[in-house]
């Protein structure tokens, strides 16, 4: 039996679904940077390999690591829906799943506002035109975004 | 030519030499300049990252307006 929901997070619908979608990218990117693993995809309670949830396309899936049944963490999608809000999808069941959910829901929240300006940064640069570079710094852990003015 | 750089670290915080924003500051200058590109234009995708199967995978060049990802 599949407990797989979604779940709309407030605050992010202030910037343009599109910059939120590319910050979502920025903000996996920096996860993964950090350790994090990040996929395509999410599992549900049996072990697929979720993609879409009621035609929603997970933008990127955090820490999926297996079936929710077998009392892995089954991955927290992070998806746009279609009022434009941030949405969280997943398959909580057990305590340990909804707390890790929490710590990756909190993580997220940390990061993205800077990564929807910087997404924000890269889109307007070039909607001017002006040549841009995403540099990683492994060492740091940081993402670079260099603008020729 | 000028070059402006703008770091994003695992904090959240994001700044260049000219400005430094962090925790909820971040969303609502995102939400800000959102307006801007609005204005201008929104381009669909800023390339150079992009979600594969296995990890966040970087592409090493796009052809799209000429973005580049370079390791350093």
């Amino acid at each position: 039996m599949s407990h797989i929901r979604k779940e709309t997070v407030r605050g992010f619908d202030t910037v343009h679904p599109v910059v939120l979608q590319e910050g979502i990218k920025v903000a996996c990117q920096l996860l993964s940077l950090q350790g994090l693993k990040v996929t395509d995809h999410v599992f549900d309670w049996s072990g697929h390999k979720v993609t879409e949830f009621n035609g929603m396309k997970l933008i990127c899936g955090l820490d999926a690591q297996g079936s929710a049944s077998s009392g892995k963490f089954a991955g927290m999608g992070l998806a746009i829906d279609s009022n434009g809000k941030l949405a969280i999808v997943g398959d909580f069941y057990y305590d340990e799943q909804k707390k890790r959910a929490q710590e990756l829901r909190k993580m997220v929240e940390t990061v993205l506002g800077g990564a929807c300006y910087f997404a924000a940064r890269a889109m307007i640069a070039q909607a001017k035109g002006q040549q841009t570079q995403i540099k990683i710094n492994y060492e740091t852990r940081q993402l670079q975004l260099v603008v020729q003015m | 030519m000028a070059r402006e750089v703008i770091t994003i670290g695992g904090d959240g915080s994001v700044g260049s030499e000219m400005f430094g924003f962090k925790g909820k500051a971040c969303l609502k200058v995102a939400a800000e300049i959102s307006k801007e590109l609005e204005r201008l234009g929104v381009v669909t995708d800023i390339g150079g990252i992009s979600m594969k199967e296995d990890a966040a995978e970087v592409v090493t060049e796009t052809q799209q307006n000429a973005m580049k990802v370079e390791r350093g």
